[in-house]
């Protein structure tokens, strides 16, 4: 298929190359931070794993999903490469599977097809918006507006939270076309939270002498972070990275300034006390 | 009104393009660090990667892999499994 497809079958690309995955951007990136911060942070898995019926069901799940997981690529990348083998001038990533999808599968067929994706991404969508319902709810709504409500209220504020959220998608769509692909922006956005949030509770778990401040500070400082290296990246004359979307080296570095942050500012301020911290902070009984 | 904005713009691009400039000088050199890097040598961090977390599951201790199933009062041991997921992904890593 020529020059441009020859690193469609290695997984590990140079630094150099033109898409958004070089290898040390996924190795420090994708393997140490976002990969990570999506199976011990993500609220749509955590909240699957609190919701098991024990925690050698919480931990089995974990370790299933986790064998699933490496089928997923498969299951994304093969019927790329094949609809890129049928059509080797496609220049839209996104429209792979569709133009594959209409040129290879009987019209019964597609009608089929389209129906099962739609229900696979509804699916999907409603797990995610009810996870960010959830949180926005019970721990942001309730714990600093209206802690006494009953739960008829909150379920009305939930919804509403509902319809805020996917306003915000649809305007953040319109996005979607300054990007390489949708996988791509997903990753954007997500970058400018993994990283600090990970780092908070690595160090929460793992370090008794993490405080809630120092978390805070390294949260926000991470985020923020993110959010300058993106903007300098955007607007700076010469781009700050020489990747096209850089999220897998924002996620690494605002990882490592909230880890920083946080250390520091945790040092600096009264230790949580003990029995806040028993059962919590692993080895810590 | 388009002369703010412009201003605006200019300022803007002015303090991007000072941001970028400062990280620009430790970023190009680990840039160079890395590219000197042989890509069987990358593929190899990556196998060992897997391999260290491999060798943590190993030896985790019977107490974190060996669960009771309470429905079924059976003990399941995760470690295997584990084990599994990440010799596949070193093979995955290996063959492509």
């Amino acid at each position: 298929m020529g020059e441009r497809t020859k690193d469609h079958f290695s997984l590990v690309l140079p630094v150099d190359t033109k898409t958004p995955h070089p290898w040390s951007g996924i190795l420090f990136g994708l393997g140490f931070v976002l990969a990570n911060a999506y199976w011990i942070g993500n609220q749509s898995i955590v909240q699957r794993s609190l919701g098991a019926r024990s925690m050698a069901d919480a931990k089995a799940s974990y370790i299933f999903g986790a064998l699933l997981k490496i089928l997923i690529p498969f299951a994304m990348v093969v019927p790329g490469i094949i609809s890129l083998a049928y059509n080797p001038d496609i220049a839209d990533a996104d429209k792979a599977m569709a133009t594959l999808i209409k040129e290879i599968m009987p019209t019964g067929l597609i009608g089929i097809f389209f129906a099962a994706f739609l229900a696979g991404l509804m699916s999907s969508v409603d797990s995610f918006l009810n996870s960010a319902a959830t949180v926005w709810t019970t721990d942001i709504y309730k714990k600093y507006f209206r802690p006494k409500a009953d739960d008829a209220h909150y379920l009305v504020v939930g919804r509403v939270f509902t319809i805020i959220f996917i306003l915000v998608a649809i305007y953040v769509a319109q996005f979607a076309t300054g990007f390489e692909s949708l996988y791509d922006l997903a990753q954007t956005l997500l970058s400018f939270f993994q990283g600090p949030s990970l780092a908070i509770i690595i160090l929460g778990v793992l370090w008794k002498r993490a405080t809630g401040t120092g978390a805070l500070v390294g949260l926000i400082g991470g985020i923020s972070f993110s959010a300058l290296l993106m903007w300098v990246h955007s607007t700076a004359t010469i781009p700050l990275f020489q990747v096209s979307e850089p999220f897998l080296y924002v996620a690494l570095w605002s990882f490592i300034l909230s880890i920083m942050l946080t250390v520091f500012v945790s040092l600096y301020t009264k230790q949580e006390p003990e029995e806040k911290l028993r059962g919590m902070v692993y080895r810590y009984d | 009104m388009i002369d703010i904005l412009t201003i605006i713009l200019s300022v803007s691009v002015s303090i991007a393009d000072t941001i970028s400039n400062l990280f620009r000088i430790p970023g190009q050199l680990m840039r160079e660090i890395l590219l000197s890097i042989d890509l069987h040598i990358a593929k190899s961090l990556f196998i060992i990667y897997f391999l260290s977390i491999t060798y943590w599951v190993y030896k985790l201790p019977k107490s974190e892999v060996i669960l009771n199933d309470k429905n079924s009062g059976k003990d399941i041991n995760l470690r295997p499994f584990a084990i599994s997921a990440m010799v596949l992904m070193v093979i995955i890593y290996l063959v492509f």
